[in-house]
């Protein structure tokens, strides 16, 4: 992409200019998830919505049927971008990792789509969640009961916390490995 | 664009008005693991797109279906979805919008 300002050249997955008066500057990444419009729907019904023409039908759910080609792709503050294949977050609803001193959380629905991505350090605890129940989630130290998709605690000693979002996206798993080739695959 | 470079994010624009453009690439993995940015031909950029449509949830059955995948982002506690299905064409895969006094970019 281009910025009318500067005439520089972007890459849109990286959000760096890779050409031009702004080469080398970053776009801050804002946390964003992928959901059916149904879960987004359903978790933010106040929502609003992009209302332009479709350019295509493909993208649903259903694209999920096969895992192999994606994988959840991860930015961590510190530059790390590592990425989970997504057949791996079809098995694990709630997977736990840490790499490299970062500890991370990602929930995803029982196909793997709508996947979420969390910090599970809270008041300096690191947690380590578990499946309790349909979109609901508890930690090994308080077990307190966690929304998996808004990353809320609604019941227990942890009431009222919500877990920081790391910013992540669905990908091919061709494109991340060309985009980020140093970005650790997490089997 | 790369046609196979399937995914979404969200940027934080800074005085920036952002348009698609097309680039071809040629050889990019060996290109971009080299550090360089070698695009072998770079076209015209497309009119940018800025102040979208934007709708609330009850006008949405005109707009996206239940299945379809977007693009959801919260900020200052107000939610906005993005359809995928919109972004696709070279000529969509750049929105300029704001959102909660932030000025951002939703990419594909």
């Amino acid at each position: 992409m281009r910025d009318l300002e500067t005439n520089s050249l972007w890459s849109h997955i990286v959000g760096k200019a890779m050409r031009g008066a702004l080469k080398g500057r970053r776009l801050k990444l804002l946390p964003s998830v992928m959901a059916t419009w149904s879960e987004w729907k359903l978790r933010h019904p106040e929502t609003t919505l992009l209302g332009m023409s479709r350019t295509s039908r493909t993208y649903k759910g259903a694209l999920w049927k096969q895992p192999g080609r994606y994988v959840y792709g991860l930015h961590f503050p510190s530059g790390h971008s590592p990425a989970v294949p997504l057949k791996r977050l079809q098995e694990n609803p709630v997977f736990n990792f840490e790499l490299a001193g970062s500890v991370g959380l990602i929930t995803s629905g029982a196909r793997g789509a709508g996947a979420s991505s969390f910090d599970r350090v809270v008041k300096g605890q690191t947690l380590v969640f578990s499946i309790a129940g349909k979109g609901i989630m508890t930690d090994d130290r308080t077990s307190s009961l966690w929304d998996t998709r808004t990353g809320k605690c609604f019941e227990g000693p942890m009431k009222g916390e919500i877990l920081r979002v790391i910013p992540g996206m669905i990908s091919f798993r061709s494109a991340w490995e060309v985009f980020f080739p140093e970005g650790k695959l997490l089997e | 664009m790369m046609k196979s470079d399937f995914s979404g994010s969200l940027f934080l624009r800074v005085k920036t008005t952002l348009t698609g453009l097309a680039v071809f690439w040629g050889g990019i993995a060996l290109s971009w693991a080299g550090g360089e940015f070698r695009p072998t031909k770079v076209a015209n950029a497309f009119p940018a797109i800025m102040n979208p449509v934007i709708v609330p949830a009850d006008e949405a059955e005109k707009f996206v279906e239940a299945d379809e995948l977007v693009l959801g982002v919260v900020i200052g506690g107000l939610p906005r979805a993005y359809p995928v299905n919109m972004l696709t064409n070279p000529t969509r895969e750049i929105i300029n919008d704001r959102l909660g006094g932030v000025a951002l970019a939703a990419t594909w």
